[in-house]
C-alpha cells in the first residue's frame, strides 16, 4: 500500500498536476430521492406491524369520538420530528463558508504570496542571467550569480514561513473534511429515518384506501371521515417527507462537493510546497555547481527534514528525488535552464490550483443556489408542520408512527 | 413457573421499593445535596466567624479592663450560644417556588427544582415516585451542561421551559385537585395517571434535550478522531 502510494507520487511529479473540480449537484426530485437509503427488511416487516396496528387501532374507534380524532392528530405530526431533525442538517451545507478558496484568507492566500515570492528568484526573469547562458563557461559573470543566489538566503525565513502556513491551511482542510465525514454519517441517520417515514405514510396510504373501500357498504360514515380527515392527512404528510429527503439528499451530495474540492486543494497545496522546496534544492545543487558557492538554506533544509511529518508524500518524494536533482543539476551542462525548469514547476501548479479554483467555484454556486431554492421550499412545509404542532399540543405522542432507532 | 428463586427476588425487589417510598427524607439528586450542603456550609462558616469575633471582642474589653470576670465569661458563653444558634437556624434555605424557578439562572436551575420536586414528593401519590426520582437522576445528567449553555440558546430557552415551567405546573395542577377526586376517572384516566404519564413525558424529554445539547460535543469528538486519522493515517485523504 505505502510502496504503491510512493510510486503513485513519484510518478504524479512527472505527469501534469491535473486538479478536477467535482460537478455541482443538480436539484433532485423528490421521486427520486427516495430509495437512496436502504431500510432492512426486518425494520420493513415491523413498520408494516406499526402501520396495521395503527389501522386497527383506529378502525375500532367511534367516528365521531375523541378517540378517534386523536387518532387522527398523530397522522398530522407523523414525521415532525424525523423531518425536523432533518432539517436542522440539511442546512449545514450552506452554513459552510467556502474556506480556503478566496485570496484573502487561507491557503488561497498564502499561494499567491509563495507565488509572488518564488517570482522574484526566478532566474528567467533577470533578464543577465538568462543572457548569461551562451556565456557560461566563457566569462565568469561570477558576480552577478552571486548576489542573485544570495537573495535565496534573504528570502528562505519568508518561503519556509509560508510553507508552514500552507501546512496549517492543509490540516484545516483535512479538518474541515473530518467534520463533513462526521456531518454526513448523521445526515445518513437523519435520512435512513426519513425513509422509513415514508415507507409508514406509503403503506398507510394503501392500507386506509383499502379500508376504506371495504367499509364503503357496511359504514358509510367512517369510509368517508377515514378518506376526509386521516387519508387526507397521509397523503399530505407524504409530501411533505418526499420534499424533505429531496433537500437532505441534495444537502448529502452537496457536502460530498466540499468534501472532493478540499481533497484536490490539499494535492495542490502538497504539489506547490513540494515545487518550491524542489526548485530551492535546485538552486543549492545549480549554485555550487555555477559558482562553486555553497548556498547554505539553512531553513530550506530543516524543513526538508520536517517536512516528513508536515508534508508527507512531499517528504519522501524530496529524500528520493534528491539523488536525481543532484545528478540532473551537476550533469547538466545547461543548469540555469534546469533551474528554470524548476520555476516553471512552481507555476505550472499554481496555474493548476488556479484553473481548479474557478471552476470549483462555480461547481459550488450552482450548488447552493441550487440547494438554497430546495430549502426555501421545503422551509413552508416546515413551518406547515410545525403550526399543526402547535395547534395540537394536546395530540399525544406520535411513538406509534416514528421511525425506529437505527 | 414462578420458582421460589425468581419469587424471592420479586419479593426482595418490592420491599426495597416501599423501602424507598416510606423514607422519603433523601435527595434525589445530586445537584440538590450539593446546593443543601452549599448551603449549610456558609451557614456554618458565618457562626465560625461570629463565635471568633466575639472572643476576640472579649479579650480587648478584658485587656482594657483588666479581665472579664465571671460574668464576663458567662455574658460571652451565652452570646456565643445565641450567636450560633441563630446563624445556623437561619437564614433558611429558600425555598424555590414556581416563580423562583423561572427566574433561577441556568447553572442552578436543575439543583432548585431538584429540591423544589424534593418538597412536592410527600403529596405525589405512590406511582409517580419512582418517576421523581428517575427526572432528579436526568437532572443531574443535565446539570453540567447547562454549565456551557448561554442564556440566549434556543436549548436552554427549551430546557427552561420544560424544567423551570411545564414541570412546576403538572404538578401543581395535580395539587389543586382535591384529594377525593384524584383516583377518579376522568375522561378515560384518572388525574393520578395523568400526572404520572405527564411525569414520565417530562422525564423523557429531559433525556432527548441531553442527548441533544450533548450531540454538538459528541459531533467535536468524532471529528477531532476523524481527522487524526485522516492525518496521520492517510485513509481516504486522496482517496475519491
Amino acid at each position: 500500500m505505502s510502496t504503491n502510494a510512493s510510486t503513485e507520487t513519484l510518478t504524479a511529479t512527472e505527469t501534469e498536476l491535473k486538479l478536477t473540480p467535482p460537478d455541482p449537484v443538480p436539484p433532485i426530485a423528490a421521486e427520486k430521492a427516495v430509495g437512496l437509503v436502504p431500510v432492512e427488511d426486518e425494520v420493513k416487516s415491523k413498520l408494516a406491524e406499526k402501520v396495521e396496528g395503527y389501522i386497527a387501532d383506529l378502525l375500532a374507534q367511534d367516528v365521531n369520538s375523541p378517540e378517534f380524532g386523536k387518532r387522527v392528530d398523530q397522522l398530522t405530526n407523523m414525521g415532525r420530528k424525523e423531518i425536523m431533525e432533518a432539517a436542522g442538517q440539511s442546512n449545514r451545507f450552506l452554513d459552510r463558508p467556502i474556506r480556503q478558496m478566496d485570496e484573502t484568507s487561507g491557503v488561497g492566500a498564502d499561494l499567491a504570496e509563495l507565488r509572488r515570492t518564488v517570482e522574484d528568484l526566478d532566474p528567467s526573469k533577470r533578464g543577465n542571467l538568462t543572457t548569461k547562458q551562451k556565456l557560461f563557461g566563457i566569462i565568469p559573470w561570477g558576480n552577478k550569480l552571486r548576489n542573485y543566489f544570495d537573495s535565496y538566503q534573504s528570502a528562505q525565513g519568508h518561503i519556509s514561513s509560508i510553507l508552514g502556513r500552507l501546512a496549517n491551511g492543509k490540516d484545516e482542510l483535512l479538518m474541515d473534511n473530518a467534520a463533513i465525514d462526521v456531518e454526513r454519517q448523521n445526515l445518513w441517520k437523519a435520512m435512513g429515518k426519513l425513509e422509513q417515514m415514508i415507507l409508514i405514510s406509503k403503506q398507510l396510504d394503501g392500507r386506509l384506501e383499502e379500508k376504506a373501500a371495504e367499509l364503503e357498504l357496511s359504514d358509510p360514515a367512517k369510509a368517508k371521515a377515514i378518506r376526509e380527515t386521516a387519508l387526507f392527512y397521509v397523503r399530505q404528510r407524504h409530501q411533505d417527507l418526499l420534499t424533505q429527503m429531496a433537500v437532505t439528499v441534495q444537502g448529502y451530495l452537496a457536502m460530498d462537493l466540499v468534501k472532493k474540492n478540499n481533497i484536490e486543494l490539499v494535492k495542490g497545496v502538497d504539489r506547490a510546497s513540494t515545487t518550491t522546496v524542489g526548485a530551492l534544492r535546485t538552486a543549492v545543487t545549480v549554485a555550487q555547481a555555477m559558482t562553486n558557492q555553497r548556498l547554505v538554506l539553512g531553513q530550506i533544509t530543516a524543513l526538508n527534514t520536517t517536512t516528513a511529518n508536515i508534508i508527507d508524500s512531499t517528504g519522501k518524494l524530496l529524500r528520493e528525488n534528491t539523488a536525481a536533482i543532484h545528478e540532473q543539476a551537476s550533469a547538466s551542462t545547461i543548469p540555469l535552464e534546469t533551474l528554470s525548469r524548476a520555476f516553471q514547476n512552481i507555476y505550472d501548479t499554481m496555474d493548476a490550483i488556479d484553473t481548479f479554483k474557478v471552476k470549483a467555484l462555480e461547481s459550488m454556486k450552482q450548488t447552493s443556489e441550487a440547494l438554497e431554492k430546495e430549502v426555501e421550499k421545503s422551509k413552508g412545509y416546515i413551518a406547515r408542520a410545525e403550526g399543526q404542532a402547535q395547534a395540537k399540543a394536546s395530540a399525544p405522542e406520535t411513538n406509534l408512527l416514528s421511525a425506529l432507532e437505527a | 413457573m414462578a420458582s421460589p428463586a425468581s419469587q424471592s427476588d420479586e419479593i426482595l425487589h418490592g420491599a426495597r421499593r416501599s423501602l424507598k417510598r416510606v423514607r422519603m427524607g433523601p435527595p434525589i439528586g445530586m445537584k440538590s445535596r450539593a446546593l443543601r450542603r452549599a448551603h449549610f456550609y456558609g451557614k456554618l462558616a458565618r457562626a465560625g466567624i461570629a463565635v471568633g469575633a466575639l472572643l476576640i471582642g472579649a479579650g480587648i474589653i478584658g485587656a482594657i479592663i483588666d479581665g472579664i470576670g465571671f460574668w464576663g465569661v458567662m455574658i460571652t458563653g451565652a452570646l456565643g450560644a445565641a450567636a450560633i444558634y441563630t446563624l445556623m437556624r437561619y437564614p433558611e434555605m429558600p425555598m424555590p417556588t414556581v416563580e423562583t424557578l423561572r427566574q433561577t439562572d441556568l447553572a442552578t436551575l436543575a439543583g432548585k427544582t431538584e429540591i423544589w420536586l424534593e418538597a412536592q414528593r410527600a403529596a405525589l401519590p405512590a406511582p409517580a415516585i419512582p418517576v421523581v426520582q428517575n427526572i432528579g437522576l436526568r437532572l443531574d445528567a443535565l446539570a453540567p451542561q447547562l454549565q456551557t449553555l448561554a442564556e440566549t440558546d434556543p436549548a436552554s430557552r427549551e430546557v427552561r421551559k420544560l424544567v423551570g415551567e411545564h414541570l412546576p405546573e403538572l404538578i401543581n395542577g395535580y395539587r389543586r385537585i382535591p384529594e377525593t377526586l384524584r383516583r377518579q376517572d376522568n375522561g378515560g384516566k384518572t388525574p393520578e395517571q395523568q400526572l404520572v404519564d405527564g411525569l414520565k413525558r417530562i422525564d423523557r424529554e429531559i433525556e432527548t434535550m441531553t442527548g441533544q445539547i450533548a450531540r454538538g460535543e459528541l459531533d467535536k469528538l468524532a471529528t477531532r478522531e476523524r481527522f487524526l486519522e485522516i492525518r496521520y493515517d492517510g485513509a481516504s485523504e486522496t482517496a475519491q
